[in-house]
């Protein structure tokens, strides 16, 4: 087997001490740093991502995957550094103001991060004005709410009239995601996107920032 | 309105047959937030509906403070502030299974022979449920952090075990101290094993970690004369066969928009009690009255059965966007529909 194929079926498993070996043997081998990283490690975790949005696996075992690949990561990153690879996008993601779940968030923010993106969490319980802020200050694509509870679920919508009282709407992508938001409740609010769970959050956030670029 | 009597919900729990009307707890999750803060005026609304079950608390450690008179009544083993500011899942109590905190943790667990557990109550004719929270994969979380917690199975499981069975015992004790020291119909614990689409595991993680361990808590209830009541969030299909089978009597809330009700119901419906949730994530708080309305004649014809294993209750905690027509809507209609459903005279 490939040593890179051999990579992303350690990182499947989760196998973070091997993924690690295995990258920097790969790395002692003149592999090339972007293959590593793109059918190395990220193909590992989209297919984790896969299977996860099949129900095939679960948040564990998304878990134990991305645990290996920040572990390969970690080796491959000054090498990436060094020749200049950019990430897919930059996210922004937090759980709105008054809320303090943040279980989906952490596994959006995983899946993200799975498939290329440089992510900056905000944390929980977020005002909307630090979405903006944060935003502009690292130059995101794209702005990730999370909500579990109906009453808090209205603050992302104050997300977006801060943007727009800025004049920043159209900059940027914004997701939304929690229990009880719905396709309806984005629409309502007019953001670009509503994604019932992690990894489709990552495919559709990937495609959207593709196709602006 | 009469409330039903302990017999009649007994009689509905274990598929006997029908009350009257299906009991109706819905107050368990009615907090004054529902009413602006104000807790005579919750107390004031709620004293015209029937309520069917009682229930209190048993007092479980808390995580960071301790009575006292007893030092060790709490889980973590050293002291520790709490960080309001973030989700209790992303706290971490206990940062590493092989470091100090760990051991101090199992040296200092705390013990149920607490004098202050079980609290002394007044009795009553009525069906009483002995209330604890996080039972055993939200304890774990909450002292390992939710990361942390669910990459436990993989990495550590002589742990969990550990953790588990040291649970387990704490739990066993302190349901017979339960029943020795006051009158207890049922035990009610939650465990939000689910998520929106799936279980937070895989079943084979459930069935090595938590199965046996459920089972010893059910096999006690029994062994006392008592039921046993699971809450538990999310999408949990995949779990009921395996709690059926080790002998759950009750099962909360069947989360709206996480299963088809149908198919639960006519799959497991014979088999266990549903303490069926009503909908708080959206029909309560956004819904007219006449959607409530028709929610609530969804749910009894979905969930209704001749010999009983019905019980009306919430999905879960009340938040302050509730509306009060449709709170009145909710009663109203279970008891309307619910006397129409049994067809039986009062």
């Amino acid at each position: 087997m490939a040593i890179i194929e051999e990579i992303s079926e350690f990182l499947q498993k989760g196998r973070a001490k091997n993924v690690k070996a295995l990258v920097t043997q790969a790395l002692e081998e003149g592999e090339d740093p972007k293959a590593i990283l793109n059918e190395g490690l990220l193909s590992g975790m989209m297919i984790i991502g896969e299977k996860f949005k099949k129900d095939e696996v679960f948040v564990p075992d998304v878990l134990i995957a991305a645990r290996a690949m920040n572990t390969g990561l970690a080796v491959l990153e000054p090498r990436l550094v060094e020749i200049g690879n950019e990430p897919v996008g930059k996210a922004v993601i937090g759980t709105v103001k008054g809320d303090l779940h943040d279980i989906g968030k952490n596994l959006v923010m995983m899946m993200l991060k799975g498939v290329g993106f440089e992510i900056h969490d905000l944390g929980v319980d977020v005002e909307p004005e630090t979405f903006v802020d944060k935003a502009e200050e690292v130059g995101a694509d794209i702005i990730g709410m999370s909500a579990l509870l109906s009453t808090t679920m209205p603050n992302m919508g104050e997300v977006v009239e801060e943007l727009k009282n800025r004049g920043l709407r159209e900059k940027y992508i914004v997701m939304i995601g929690g229990a009880p938001v719905t396709e309806k409740f984005a629409r309502e609010i007019g953001v670009d996107y509503y994604t019932p769970d992690a990894a489709t959050c990552a495919e559709i956030a990937k495609k959207a920032v593709e196709e602006r670029k | 309105m009469r409330c039903l009597t302990r017999d009649e919900v007994k009689q509905v729990i274990e598929g006997r047959g029908c009350a009257v009307r299906p009991p109706i707890a819905f107050d368990h999750w009615i907090h004054s937030n529902a009413f602006q803060g104000k807790e005579e005026q919750k107390k004031k609304w709620l004293a015209g509906y029937p309520s069917d079950i009682e229930y209190f608390e048993l007092n479980m450690p808390n995580l960071f403070t301790a009575p006292e008179e007893e030092p060790n009544y709490r889980w973590t083993g050293v002291d520790m502030e709490e960080n309001t500011s973030a989700g209790l899942d992303s706290q971490v109590l206990i940062d590493d299974w092989e470091g100090e905190a760990a051991e101090i943790f199992f040296e200092t667990f705390p013990s149920p022979e607490y004098p202050g557990l079980v609290p002394q109550r007044e009795s009553t004719d009525k069906y009483v449920l002995a209330r604890f929270w996080f039972c055993y994969f939200e304890r774990l979380w909450m002292l390992r952090g939710m990361e942390n917690a669910l990459t436990d199975f993989y990495l550590y499981p002589e742990k969990v075990h550990r953790l588990f069975q040291r649970l387990t015992d704490f739990y066993l004790r302190m349901m017979e101290r339960a029943c020795e020291e006051t009158h207890v119909d049922g035990f009610f614990v939650s465990d939000d094993l689910g998520t929106q689409k799936s279980t937070f595991f895989s079943p084979e993680i459930f069935r090595e970690f938590f199965k046996p361990y459920y089972k010893k808590l059910f096999d006690k209830a029994h062994e006392l004369g008592t039921h046993f009541w699971l809450h538990t969030c999310g999408n949990i299909q995949s779990f009921l066969p395996d709690f059926i089978e080790i002998g759950l009597d009750v099962i909360h809330p069947i989360q709206k928009y996480t299963m088809d009700e149908r198919e639960i119901a006519q799959k497991y419906g014979n088999q266990i009690c549903i303490f069926a949730g009503f909908d708080v994530q959206n029909t309560l708080p956004f819904g007219t009255e006449e959607e409530v309305r028709a929610e609530v004649r969804f749910m009894l014809d979905t969930y209704w059965r001749d010999s009983g294993r019905l019980i009306m209750t919430m999905g879960n905690n009340s938040t302050p966007d509730w509306k009060l027509e449709n709170l009145e809507a909710l009663y109203d209609e279970t008891i309307r529909y619910g006397l129409a459903k049994s067809g039986k005279e009062d």
